[in-house]
């Protein structure tokens, strides 16, 4: 082949190297491929110092194949044509005895690192009939998933799951993982996926979120398969779930359906990001956080579970997607339906160190909260030319919910001598609609230099919320012998409308540099209405209480630009820049006609620097700077007698803060070694910081929170890890350590917590296929917490816990899981007393029929009856403690059918051993 | 012996090594009946194909299996039959004899030639030319053959010919079966789907030893060259009355490339 001359021959040069023993490798084989169709276009070998020469094409984009047996097969990013002709070192990396076993097993690869990915070939993963993904990403070196579902892989936490590459059930990536079957995945391929303005623009901005992809085998794109459960169980516990998929070439279709009351089930539910077009969202000035929030609304609540009570759910969602015409056009939708109630009851300790003495207020809360949610998603993204240089891209999004909660709360407070301050009852119920819609479009086009592109986007949204509530609260303060009822209803009516557009065009400097710069502004228009009432003589609530109600008309109008300069290379990313907005804003109070109006500057410069070395080895720092606003409750609160102990005063001469952030990382995956170090500093630190002063009367325990800025609050945190699996056997042992100070005014004298933690985790797990997993996850920290004003009272104390769990097969085709989870916390000198509970949870399994298709499950839930919700935190001067009320012990009996037709081809695991 | 029990070893597990040289003996397999299946489909044949073919059941199994052994290093390889043939060998009346199994192929890698003689219908032949140009497009797949790890690379031969091929990084020595050459490294499994017709490596031994193994070229051959070669099997289809394509690739390729 190298006999063949061309006019305008061109070679690539480099070395390879062994990137453990740091020695050079020779008789590697090389090959250069083109990148359309892998063409073989010549191929070289490495001679005995490593180096090797090889032509390239001058017209085509191609690739580089490296190979050599006693290393992981290395493949080349994609590289333009006739550019770069030096590679440097080309690092391989030598196969361990570990993976060799893998290796040998599987007729196939079962692993191999191409460019930025590692893929890993499913089937030589072996996991049980009817295992889920997630059972599946267990199996897989260097990703670990927790008991929550949560994952991890090379240290870094998954963010986004896709299925063929599109999202799948919106962005919740356990509805992924737990509803599909492992056997339908071809691959699983672990990339940091880059922003899609990176991917379009070619500009890497460094934003990047760690991906997991799902390729799913050809065989399965033609049959349906899923799986249903049904549950009864003791104390009226119930469970049953399930799923149903079809799957047909490009088309998907899947469908679940979730009832329990367990909490284990029937509780996904993300609140989908606005604006997720916009990849910059967050930092290129669109602040517009400063719409009043404080409303008669009485009870807030997001219509989440938040492992407090009792909760009863029902859960629905579709999801579609398919992709025409060689994937110029693709259409993804989702529906989703909850019915979510929970009863519960909590009960919360505030202990308030004053200088002249503790007072101690104890809480009680009866809850009942019903929501009922809807929400439709729908992306589309159409490509308008063959060559894919122009795109439109459609995000729409819709959503209803309805909410009706009510709360009975008793409280009473203290004094050091035991005396009691006050108490006070209150009974609020509230039932309101906010319903909301969003779209928004992004036209992208690239233009004929390469990384010239402009992009456009425009975005709407629009929301309202409304409803009405009731109020009656009675206060005593025995200090002052005093007391005050409240009985009033509330109603709010509000509306929100946002505008935003954003040009961004990218402009190539050099061959390694560009530009990016780009212009937008922001509209939003909002309207509220907050009237309470009193009762009149007929004992109507028809008398309107004109210093609790308003009506305000909000207008806000922001030009943001920003402009950054970029360099990169394969190795070396390096961007500097910020995004600016000019924000004008108005509040019109349409009760006084008066106006209240600010103008304000916010910045967000960033700088950014990343190295990749050989060998997934990558070293990044980073500044941010971000302006915060006061917000106009923070400057200019709404009168609320909601909670008459605690009552919050505007300031209007607060100052914006601004946040530095600096972070360093490291991180260092071997995969094939199946090692791995993650270390990372980060340090912030805020001027101005918008903190509260608390002032409290020592005779009615009524607390006024007025907001000041405080300079003297940052943080510095760091973290290690370690990752290695030997065999069967894995482990992650690291430490973290934090130390943080806060400044806040306690009538009026500064205060200065200092906080520091001392963490240090492991977790250990052992597999053998079809005979046990044993794992253990261990956390032990020790916490240092001080105020200057309670310097005799520092809570310091140990926390710990430890997770063992187990899983065992056992002949004819009985499984038995059993797990602890076991919590301690340690006494301080803020509070004597330990707190510690064990959840003891267990089952026993039996398979039947081929395939095991039918389990018969008996599930014991905490056993020994102790799980609670349980948590202590402080703040300033004040100390918190609350409990309430989980799901505690059960037995439950459950059935579950797994069921797959039509894939029978691309099903088959095709081990052979 | 010895090198039976060194080539089980090898076999029993990834092979990690590299090799510049060595002897690895190779399967041929023919789906022989097929073949003369759709030599006999030619215009002029068709009327008799069912009567050949009722012969050829009666006396031959479908498959032709010929052991070769193929000595390389890093200037040339040797390729000839085996001495010993497996059970399933066959030796068929030379009325039968319309595809060859007797191929004795030298590639000098150093110069990029080759000599090769085979029967064809009957008639010697005796080609030395360059070696072939195949387009290769290297795939993702991959297997193991005779202990080694190979990766599947597709070629097309003169473009009509696809053939399917594994080549190893143990042996970076872009040489193969037959004529078979141009990847990174040694060829141990090849196909050619549409003539029914396969090489894969069933065992290997380091170092090679010409001195046991030189090309048993009949000494008074007249060498031709391909052209030659093209002119002489379009006048052998022609007078023996086939132009089956499935027929004409075969031709292509034990000469042409």
């Amino acid at each position: 082949m190298s006999s063949v001359s061309f006019a305008q021959q061109k070679n690539i040069s480099g070395t390879v190297v062994d990137t453990s023993a740091g020695t050079k490798v020779s008789n590697v084989s090389i090959s250069v491929l083109t990148a359309k169709d892998s063409l073989l276009y010549d191929f070289s070998h490495s001679d005995p110092s490593g180096k090797f020469s090889i032509k390239i094409p001058t017209k085509e984009s191609y690739f580089l194949l490296f190979e050599y047996p006693l290393y992981a097969d290395y493949i080349s990013p994609v590289m333009e044509p006739g550019k770069d002709p030096s590679l440097g070192n080309i690092p391989m990396i030598s196969k361990t005895q570990a993976l060799q076993e893998v290796i040998i097993k599987s007729q196939r690869k079962s692993m191999y690192i191409k460019g930025d990915t590692t893929v890993f070939v499913a089937d030589s993963f072996k996991v049980q009939p009817n295992a889920t993904v997630e059972d599946l990403l267990r199996r897989l070196p260097g990703v670990q998933v927790d008991n929550k579902g949560n994952i991890t892989a090379q240290g870094k936490t998954v963010q986004k799951v896709l299925v063929d590459g599109e999202e799948f059930f919106g962005d919740d990536p356990k509805l992924v993982t737990q509803n599909l079957r492992a056997d339908i995945v071809d691959k699983v391929q672990i990339f940091d996926k880059k922003s899609d303005q990176a991917a379009f623009t070619g500009v890497d901005d460094g934003n990047e979120k760690t991906t997991i992809n799902l390729q799913v085998k050809e065989g399965a794109k033609k049959g349906t398969f899923g799986k249903v459960e049904a549950g009864a169980g003791t104390n009226g516990f119930h469970q049953s779930t399930g799923n149903f998929n079809q799957f047909k070439n490009k088309q998907k279709f899947s469908a679940i359906a979730e009832i329990a009351n367990t909490a284990q089930a029937g509780l996904n539910w993300t609140d989908r990001d606005f604006g997720s077009n916009d990849d910059e969202n967050n930092s290129d000035g669109a602040d517009i956080t400063t719409t009043q929030s404080s409303s008669s609304k009485l009870i807030s609540w997001d219509g989440n579970y938040n492992s407090q009570g009792i909760p009863l759910s029902q859960l629905g969602g579709l999801h579609y997607n398919n992709s025409w015409n060689n994937d110029r056009a693709n259409l993804s939708a989702d529906y989703k339906i909850n019915r979510l109630h929970i009863n519960g009851n909590s009960e919360s300790d505030v202990i308030n160190n004053l200088a002249s003495g503790t007072q101690t207020s104890v809480t009680k809360t009866q809850m009942s909260d019903l929501s009922m949610r809807n929400k439709m998603d729908g992306k589309s993204t159409l490509f308008l030319d063959s060559a894919k240089t122009t795109s439109l891209i459609i995000n729409a999004h819709g959503e209803l919910n309805h909410k009706n909660s009510s709360r009975q709360i008793t409280g009473s407070t203290i004094d050091e001598d035991g005396n009691k301050i006050n108490d006070n009852t209150r009974t609020t119920s509230n039932i309101g609609d906010n319903n909301g819609q969003h779209l928004d479009l992004l036209f992208r086009k690239k233009l004929k230099k390469d990384r010239r592109t402009i992009s456009l986007f425009v975005s709407e949204q629009s929301t309202t919320d409304q409803g009405n509530g009731f109020l009656h609260a009675a206060q005593n303060y025995y200090k002052i012998d005093s007391s005050s009822v409240t009985d009033q209803q509330k109603n709010y009516n509000s509306d929100n409308f946002v505008l935003q557009t954003k040009a961004t065009y990218t402009e190539p400097l050099s061959q390694h540099a560009s530009l990016i710069a780009n212009y937008g502004f922001i509209l939003n228009n909002a309207n509220s209405r907050n009237y309470s009432f009193n009762k009149n003589a007929a004992g109507d609530y028809s008398d309107l209480d004109s210093t609790y109600s308003n009506r305000y008309k909000f207008n806000q109008f922001m030009h943001r630009a920003g402009l950054f300069y970029s360099y990169n290379t394969t190795k070396t990313l390096f961007n500097i820049g910020t995004n600016v907005g000019f924000n004008h804003y108005t509040q019109h109070n349409q009760f006084s006609n008066t106006d209240f109006v600010r103008n304000f500057i916010n910045w967000y410069p960033r700088a950014r620097y990343r190295h990749t070395g050989g060998g997934n080895r990558t070293y990044s720092i980073e500044y941010n700077g971000s302006t915060a606003q006061p917000s106009v409750t923070q400057i200019q609160p709404l009168l609320n007698n909601q909670d008459p102990l605690n009552i919050y005063i505007g300031n209007p001469d607060l100052k914006p803060a601004y946040t530095n952030t600096v972070r360093f990382r490291m991180n260092r995956f071997d995969m094939l070694n199946q090692s791995g170090v993650f270390l990372g500093v980060v340090g912030t630190n805020t001027l101005n910081n918008i903190t509260s002063n608390t002032e409290t009367d020592v005779n009615t325990g009524k607390t006024n929170y007025k907001y000041v800025n405080i300079n003297g609050t940052g943080s510095v945190s760091a973290y290690a890890y370690y990752y290695k699996k030997i065999s069967d056997f894995s482990m992650n042992p690291g430490f973290e350590a934090t130390m943080g100070r806060s400044k806040n005014l306690v009538n009026g004298v500064a205060n200065l917590t200092n906080t520091k933690t001392l963490t240090m985790r492991n977790n250990f797990n052992l597999d053998k296929d079809k005979a046990y997993h044993l794992g253990l996850w261990m956390t032990v920290g020790y916490n240092w917490n001080q105020s200057t004003l309670q310097k005799e009272m520092p809570n310091n104390y140990f926390s710990t816990l430890l997770d063992p769990s187990t899983l065992v097969y056992l002949p004819g085709n009985l499984k038995v899981n059993v797990e602890y989870e076991y919590h301690f916390q340690g006494k301080s000198k803020a509070y004597n007393s330990t707190n510690s509970y064990g959840l003891l949870n267990a089952y026993i399994g039996k398979t039947f029929f081929k395939n095991e298709a039918l389990e018969l499950r008996i599930t014991g839930h905490d056993l020994l009856n102790q799980n609670q919700n349980f948590s202590r935190q402080n703040y300033g001067n004040q100390f918190y403690q609350s409990f309430s009320n989980v799901v505690k012990r059960y037995m439950m009996f459950s059935l579950i059918w797994n069921f797959h037709t039509g894939m029978a081809s691309g099903m088959k695991n095709d081990d052979n051993d | 012996m010895t090198s039976c029990i060194s080539m089980q070893k090898v076999q029993a597990q990834t092979n990690n090594n590299i090799y510049f040289s060595g002897k690895v003996t190779y399967e041929e397999k023919i789906n022989y009946r097929t073949v003369m299946k759709n030599f006999f489909s030619g215009p002029q044949l068709v009327t008799q194909q069912d009567m050949v073919m009722q012969m050829y059941d009666k006396a031959y199994k479908q498959f032709q299996i010929t052991n070769f052994e193929m000595s390389f290093d890093k200037t040339q390889t040797v390729f000839q039959p085996a001495k010993d043939q497996p059970k399933e060998h066959q030796e068929f009346d030379h009325n039968f004899i319309v595809v060859p199994y007797d191929d004795i192929r030298q590639q000098n890698i150093t110069n990029g030639t080759s000599k090769a003689q085979f029967t064809m219908l009957s008639s010697p032949i005796n080609l030395e030319d360059s070696l072939p140009k195949i387009k290769w497009r290297i795939t993702n797949e991959s297997r193991d053959i005779a202990g080694f790890h190979c990766r599947r690379a597709n070629g097309v031969i003169g473009d009509s010919v696809y053939v399917v091929a594994f080549y190893t990084s143990n042996i970076p020595i872009s040489a193969g079966p037959e004529n078979f050459n141009g990847l990174p490294g040694m060829i141990l499994g090849l196909s050619i789907p549409h003539a029914h017709i396969s090489w894969f490596a069933t065992a290997f031994t380091p170092d090679a030893n010409f001195a046991n193994n030189q090309p048993n070229f009949n000494k008074k051959a007249k060498w031709m060259t391909k052209a030659a070669y093209t002119a002489k099997t379009e006048e052998l289809l022609k007078s023996a009355g086939s132009q089956g394509d499935a027929f004409k690739s075969l031709f292509i390729y034990y000469g042409v490339y």
